[in-house]
């Protein structure tokens, strides 16, 4: 296991007189640790408030793990998993929303980000479920969505959904959308440190940083971050270490030597999906770099490679 | 039998009485007709009402078709959660629309009455969240409705249909405690109990809890769940009761308590010790049953047994699941070990797989199926109602309180 990338894993305050600014929440969901901070000073709510939106964001995300977990035997994710092929499944307005956009991504990233990698997690050793045979499997075309039913159709029985490398960007997408609707203007969230939602500033005018281990400071006001490593997580067998990136063309574990990726973008969950795509298929990198997207990448001997039209990137020395 | 057979015999008898009791609630709920469908209604879609709508969801032959909230934004975020589902801002016109034939009522607990009624009159199966009311005129209303209603109505006090309580259950009955000395309760989570908004009229509707006048505070919100945990494992009712709480730590205006105490006197002496606080999560949400063999304890999606040394032991216990809390041992309390044991995946069924809620509402669709008997009804979620009302008047007075169930 890699240590956190970020070198501020922990946003709660960390000056006394911070904790009369800001309402700091922190719980565990998806598998790491959350941390919100709402800035209460320069809020139209009073703290009491303020605290009690820190809670709801929570609930929210308790809520989507629920949905989404596939450790979870009783969430909509392991219902779909179980599923035998051309059984339609039907689900709600908002998990559709999310396969949708999961489905755009996929095309966008030209199959690198797919969610149907649960599959070669359990292939590979990540579950405690697994898969002997992947011969003739196909995740270009792993399932199916229907629009007028609101359905989920798997082409395959051994498909598996997996949105590790989505979910917690889209919970901090719609933390997002609650606090715009509070009118809350300044917060910062992050999950697991792999996931950053900067809103606004974090003091006079200054804004929302992070720093990874290299000396590269990201600016978040406004945008998300998101971080992918090709060994966050591995598994040994034999004398081969795997990540835990997938490459679904492969069907096997990514291989590249970009050792991390960040991506900074309006959209959390966007900025998920590219440093995942970008992982395990670095030539994405000039493809997907546009106006509304920062991508890093970090070399195996650690030089960055970026492309930076947000001018979020700063060097520190 | 050589010494595999013998084990696996031993297992599969050890799960085996495990399992005696959940048998009803862990036969595979085969689902309805076509014709027979379940065009489900749920009224009140804040969190708990979302909840029960991803549960539904689960269920064959169960169809979330409308959704009524009097809350605009709560409305439109409890359709995004149910496919081709229309909207209502009322009951009425969602009733008079013809299109449900089950309601699950999930609206504030003030408003239980007046929402619960009208849907009991319609002849709707229904569902009705608890605490069933916020005064026991207000139970008993509902009760007599429920009475002279034409659907199956089903209460929501979830401990009856929970696959661990019941398995508890039959242990409790069958005098694994032995003689019951004492009881205990607590609900405690750090949360302040608010819902945010940044429109003052929305933020009083949505925050009925923090208002005395609307709410039954922190007994009656939370304790009347576990108050009907007791009043089904012994057959028996509270007579009186007495308490204090205090504001110990929201210092925001509040009213409503947010740590209390009570205590709970049963007509042979025995008593039930209740605590519940909003600032301090420890311990969660649980209830002790104290006997003179061992002590059961439950905690909604698990359960424990724990045993003193001078108890005799069974032969199933030598290869039951424990767990070790500082100085005591629990045997874990398996839903559905005996499946779990012939998969070999026994440690793994410590908890339950669904929320608590979940098989109260596929016990009510079971009985709708079935025509049979629900798990708990109204006049039972009355009379835990009516306990939680009891406790929390003597918590706001400070004086002893006698617990009147008559009525019903």
């Amino acid at each position: 296991m890699h240590l956190p990338l970020i070198r501020k894993p922990c946003v709660l305050p960390r000056r006394e007189n911070d904790f009369d600014r800001y309402t700091p929440l922190a719980f565990d969901a998806m598998g790491c640790r959350f941390e919100i901070l709402i800035d209460a000073e320069r809020s139209s709510m009073d703290r009491g408030d303020c605290v009690a939106v820190c809670e709801n964001l929570r609930d929210l995300v308790l809520d989507w793990h629920r949905r989404l977990s596939v450790f979870e035997p009783s969430s909509l994710a392991s219902h779909i998993n179980r599923a035998p092929a051309n059984d339609p499944i039907c689900v709600d307005e908002d998990m559709f929303a999310l396969l949708t956009h999961c489905d755009q991504l996929r095309e966008r990233t030209g199959g690198a980000f797919n969610i149907a990698c649960g599959t070669l997690m359990m292939a590979h050793g990540f579950r405690n479920d697994t898969i002997e045979d992947l011969a003739g499997l196909d995740l270009s075309c792993a399932f199916e969505l229907n629009r007028s039913d609101r359905t989920i159709t798997k082409t395959d029985s051994r498909i598996g959904l997996d949105f590790g490398a989505i979910a917690k960007g889209f919970v901090l997408d719609l933390m997002r959308d609650e606090l715009d609707d509070l009118g809350i203007e300044h917060a910062f969230i992050h999950g697991g440190t792999s996931s950053v939602l900067g809103i606004g500033d974090e003091k006079d005018g200054q804004p929302w940083s992070v720093l990874i281990d290299t000396g590269i400071e990201i600016r978040l006001n406004g945008f998300s971050m998101g971080v992918s490593e090709l060994f966050g997580r591995s598994v040994q067998t034999d004398s081969v270490t795997s990540g835990h990136l997938m490459n679904p063309g492969s069907l096997a574990p990514a291989t590249s030597n970009l050792s991390r990726v960040v991506c900074v973008h309006p959209s959390a969950a966007i900025a998920d999906a590219y440093s995942t795509a970008c992982s395990v298929s670095p030539l994405l990198i000039d493809q997907l770099g546009d106006e509304s997207c920062t991508l890093v990448a970090l070399r195996e001997d650690n030089e960055p490679v970026f492309h930076d039209p947000l001018g979020v990137v700063c060097f520190k020395s | 039998m050589n010494e595999i057979d013998r084990r696996m015999f031993l297992t599969r008898a050890a799960g085996g009485m495990a399992a005696m009791a959940l048998v009803p609630n862990l036969q595979a709920f085969g689902g309805l007709s076509a014709e027979d469908a379940l065009r489900v209604g749920v009224i009140g879609v804040g969190r708990q009402g979302r909840e029960i709508m991803g549960e539904l969801g689960k269920i064959p032959g169960v169809s979330v078709v409308a959704v009524c909230d009097v809350d605009e934004r709560r409305l439109a975020s409890g359709l995004r959660r149910a496919s081709g589902a229309t909207g209502y801002a009322t009951v009425r016109e969602m009733l008079d629309s013809g299109g449900v034939n089950a309601v699950v009522v999930a609206t504030p607990t003030h408003t239980h009455r007046e929402v619960a009624v009208e849907c009991l009159k319609s002849g709707v199966h229904a569902y009705l969240e608890c605490p069933l009311a916020h005064t026991r005129e207000d139970c008993i209303a509902i009760s007599d409705a429920a009475r002279s209603s034409k659907g199956v109505v089903a209460a929501g006090l979830q401990g009856r249909s929970n696959p661990v309580y019941q398995l508890a259950r039959g242990f409790f009955l069958s005098d694994s405690v032995r003689d019951l000395v004492s009881m205990r309760a607590q609900s405690n989570r750090k949360t302040n109990w608010i819902t945010p908004s940044n429109d003052p009229v929305r933020k009083e509707a949505l925050n009925w809890k923090l208002d005395p006048k609307r709410s039954n505070g922190l007994a009656g919100e939370w304790g009347t769940q576990q108050f009907d945990v007791f009043n089904w494992y012994t057959g028996k009712y509270p007579t009186r009761v007495s308490g204090h709480g205090g504001i110990r730590f929201y210092e925001d205006g509040r009213k409503v308590h947010d740590t209390i105490s009570c205590t709970l006197v049963y007509e042979d002496g025995a008593t039930l010790g209740y605590d519940a606080t909003l600032a301090n999560s420890y311990g969660g949400k649980h209830e002790v049953f104290f006997g003179s063999n061992a002590a059961i304890k439950l905690g909604w999606s698990h359960g424990w047994l724990f045993k003193e040394s001078d108890a005799p032991t069974q032969g199933w216990e030598v290869y039951a699941n424990r767990q070790q809390f500082h100085n005591d041992e629990g045997i874990t309390l398996i839903a559905g070990a005996t499946k779990l044991a012939e998969q070999g995946k026994l440690k793994e069924g410590i908890g339950l797989p669904n929320p608590a809620v979940h098989y109260a509402l596929v016990d009510w669709v079971t009985a709708i199926a079935s025509s049979g008997s629900v798990a708990c009804s109204v006049d039972e979620a009355a009379r835990a109602t009516m306990v939680g009302i009891a406790a929390n008047d003597a918590i706001v007075s400070g004086k002893s309180v006698d617990i009147d169930l008559s009525g019903l």
